[in-house]
């Protein structure tokens, strides 16, 4: 299941297994030093391996069936977009992922702008001058997909990373 | 100046709060260290204005003005422009009615912003309500509406067939006029051969208990009339009070209710020019060559606990030799508020009304009636049911033949 070729993807929630029945003295709780050190070195190998690009692609990729897969296990797709993203947001915080912001909106066009502060990817990295929340691009792009249908383009345009206090994020449908 | 020394002035006019409009030529200078010096002084100054223009919208409240890039003079302010933002963001969804949004972690702002959010949704939860109960008030108040307008039907059915009257009445008119869409007012009335019979009656209350009682009112004198002939008005009252007291179980002093009625009642021969007039609590008006003569009824009501089933009613003869308007009227009428003084209209008013007009066709009576109550009324209230009934009685000599 975790080791087939496949050109196509097949994760599935219930692969994140029953964390209750396999960790039931250390919990479904890690630190969010683990949580990086598995994603930057996993990133670390990938560059190494395929060039900035094409690393920076997959992780992508990898954020957006993670958000689709978030919308569908975890969030109600029949709420209106207002209390969708009220309940978006809830969630984030309570799963301890980030504080998510509404900066500006036009429901007309789909087109946001969101702050993520307190990120998990990264907030409180060492100052690259580079964003590097490709992860967190994917993630969101996943999950409105998945909620409205339509394809989004989601640019990073402020990081930690990058020198910014807040992660900032330029939201719009693909032309 | 020494290249020193610019590097220090530039530093102090930053400390001063002022920003160096020209930047050292770092590239003039040999010293490497000293060309790292001015490399560090230009981007301090640089950084220095940026932020202080990045400050100064933002003290303005501008805030479309986006944060300058990798300048970490101002991290803390850039914090502030994104929670402004957010804020702003918020109090329009507010605005457009979106209140499934909070403020979390913003300090005494989220305290605030959720505290009204909350206000706002109990307050926008009681509107609901409010309309709701509207609604259904509304409603409940159109099928109240609806079902009085049936009662209404049902009671005016109940009422004397006027053509009947018109046949056995030289001429005659009738007000009646309930307080609300129905009431506890009605008339009677009963012909057999060439003698008839008829009443006015004031139930007590008015609206729907006051029409229930009609209802009982009208069919137990019904009873009392089969029971004891037409003859004797006396007695047909004493039955009647009988009856109700039973039909209502007020003969029985534990019974919840105490209702009753008023009555007037005339036993009418127009051949023989003879009327027979008993009354419990309504008068007969009698109104000839200008005269007007009241006969009070007694005193005793009818079906009251308190009414005395072994009461005997007086019964008043009226010998009726020229042209006669006999009237009956329930309180209503003489109870009426009006006037400028909110004086009751009164039975002298009526009977000054009656002295004007009873030689009038009864039709211009009415009318006439009806305006002066009307008039008299004013702005007040109707206070009570009104039922008003005259007719004319040629008399033994005078009677008129129907063409
Ligand atoms: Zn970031």
């Amino acid at each position: 299941m975790f080791k087939e070729e496949r050109t196509d993807y097949r994760f599935k929630w219930a692969d994140l297994g029953n964390i209750e029945e396999g960790r039931p003295n250390l919990g479904p709780t890690t630190l969010v030093s683990v949580y990086r050190l598995m994603q930057y070195t996993l990133r670390d190998v990938l560059i190494s391996k395929y060039g900035v690009e094409a690393a920076n692609g997959i992780l992508v990729e990898a954020g957006k069936l993670a958000g689709s897969e978030f919308c569908l296990n975890l969030l109600n797709r029949q709420l209106g977009f207002e209390a969708f993203v009220a309940e978006l947001q809830e969630k984030l915080k309570s799963l301890n992922v980030g504080i998510l912001r509404v900066e500006k909106s036009n429901i007309d066009k789909m087109e946001f702008t969101l702050t993520v502060s307190e990120d998990l990817d990264c907030s409180g990295l060492p100052l690259l001058g580079e964003t590097v929340c490709d992860y967190d691009e994917g993630f969101i792009a996943g999950i409105l997909n998945t909620y409205t249908g339509r394809d989004f383009d989601v640019k990073e345009v402020d990081c930690w990373a990058s020198g910014e206090r807040t992660c900032r994020f330029h939201v719009k449908p693909k032309e | 100046m020494s290249t020193l020394d610019q590097a220090t002035e530039a530093i102090l006019s930053l400390l001063r709060g002022q920003t160096p409009n020209v930047l050292l030529e770092d590239d003039v200078c040999d010293r490497e260290d000293l060309a790292r010096l001015f490399q560090a002084t230009n981007a301090l100054i640089k950084g220095f204005a940026e932020a202080q223009d990045f400050i100064f919208a933002l003290s303005q409240g501008v805030l479309n003005v986006d944060p300058p890039h990798r300048n970490f003079l101002v991290s803390s302010f850039k914090d502030l422009h994104a929670h402004l933002r957010h804020l702003t963001w918020q109090t329009q969804q507010v605005a457009r009615g979106d209140l499934s949004q909070r403020v979390d972690f913003l300090g005494d702002f989220s305290e605030a912003f959720n505290t009204m959010i909350e206000a706002l949704r109990e307050k926008r939860l009681i509107e609901k309500e409010l309309q709701r109960a509207n609604e259904q008030l509304r409603e409940a108040h159109a099928q109240i509406i609806d079902s009085l307008q049936y009662g209404r039907t049902i009671q005016t059915a109940f009422l004397p067939n006027r053509e009947e009257m018109a046949a056995h009445l030289d001429d005659f008119f009738v007000i009646w006029k309930p307080k609300d869409v129905i009431g506890g007012d009605i008339y009677r009335f009963n012909s057999i051969a060439d003698r008839f019979l008829i009443a006015v009656i004031d139930c007590t209350g008015h609206g729907v208990p006051g029409s229930i009682m009609t209802m009982i009112a009208g069919s137990s004198l019904d009873e009392a009339r089969r029971n004891v002939g037409l003859h004797d008005p006396a007695a047909v009252l004493q039955e009647l009070n009988r009856i109700v007291k039973r039909a209502l179980n007020q003969h029985h002093s534990e019974s919840p209710s105490d209702d009753g009625l008023d009555i007037g009642i005339c036993s009418v021969d127009p051949e023989a020019g003879r009327v027979v007039f008993s009354g419990a609590k309504i008068a007969l008006y009698c109104c000839v060559n200008g005269e007007v003569r009241e006969i009070k009824g007694d005193k005793q009501p009818i079906g009251y606990k308190r009414s005395n089933v072994s009461h005997r009613y007086t019964n008043h003869m009226i010998t009726i030799d020229s042209p006669m308007s006999l009237y009956m009227t329930t309180d209503g009428l003489l109870h009426q508020i009006g006037g400028s003084r909110g004086f009751p209209f009164g039975k002298r008013r009526f009977i000054r009304f009656l002295i004007d007009h009873w030689a009038k066709p009864m039709g211009q009576q009415q009318a006439l009636l009806e305006q002066a109550l009307e008039s008299y009324r004013g702005d007040e209230p109707q206070v009570d049911d009104i039922t008003v009934l005259g007719f004319t009685i040629a008399g033994r000599r005078g009677r008129r033949h129907e063409p």
